[in-house]
């Protein structure tokens, strides 16, 4: 996929605001805050704790916002 | 037929894992794009990209064995799905409000004001029973 980068220990994704609202990313993040550390410039960049996780947890990520969209939690 | 079919839904095979299907948002609005692809998220990784006023791209990636070109025709198929529910919902949206009515209105019954049965006179006032 395009929109993720997996590299050597962060995995960068980045996502069209016009698709998925902040407040959205905002509470994934708090939600993902127990397996990995994550930041929010424009790009998301996810240091996953375990290193083991990086094949996943960028796609992880994205298919919890899925999910979030569609229980509209926000 | 096939020139129409191009426009509204358009596949790209990038790999046997990976698949993006090219949507237009007037006949899948992101709503239901969305819906579609969360019946998907246990069987593959969902990305939704693209502009929401022309085109819609949807990345799909297996989780598994299942090639992504199955995923992505699973994933056409809801479409359609939540596409037939959501018309056939708005057709039936006034005739489901009056059904609902009607069976509100049935649950209302009539009481009468003395409808209380006070055998023993209990609600007669002190001063009324003995003056």
């Amino acid at each position: 996929m395009d929109n993720i980068q997996i590299n050597a220990s962060s995995v960068q994704i980045m996502l069209n605001p016009e698709i998925y609202n902040s407040l959205i990313i905002k509470q994934a993040i708090k939600d993902f805050s127990g397996v990995a550390d994550i930041k929010q410039n424009g790009k998301i960049i996810i240091v996953p704790k375990e290193k083991k996780d990086i094949e996943n947890i960028g796609y992880e990520f994205c298919n919890y916002l899925i999910g979030l969209v569609q229980s509209g939690q926000t | 037929m096939k020139k129409n079919l191009k426009k509204t839904t358009d596949y790209e095979e990038k790999s046997e894992k990976e698949h993006v299907i090219k949507l237009n948002p007037k006949i899948y609005p992101l709503a239901l794009v969305f819906k579609a692809a969360y019946i998907l998220i246990d069987t593959a990784y969902i990305v939704v990209d693209g502009d929401p006023e022309s085109e819609l791209l949807v990345f799909i990636r297996s989780k598994g064995d299942v090639d992504a070109k199955t995923l992505a025709e699973r994933f056409n198929d809801e479409l359609i799905n939540f596409s037939v529910y959501e018309s056939q919902s708005k057709k039936n949206a006034v005739l489901r409000q009056e059904y609902l009515k009607r069976a509100l209105l049935t649950n209302i019954t009539k009481t009468d004001d003395d409808y209380i049965e006070d055998k023993e006179g209990i609600f007669v006032p002190w001063e009324e029973k003995y003056g």
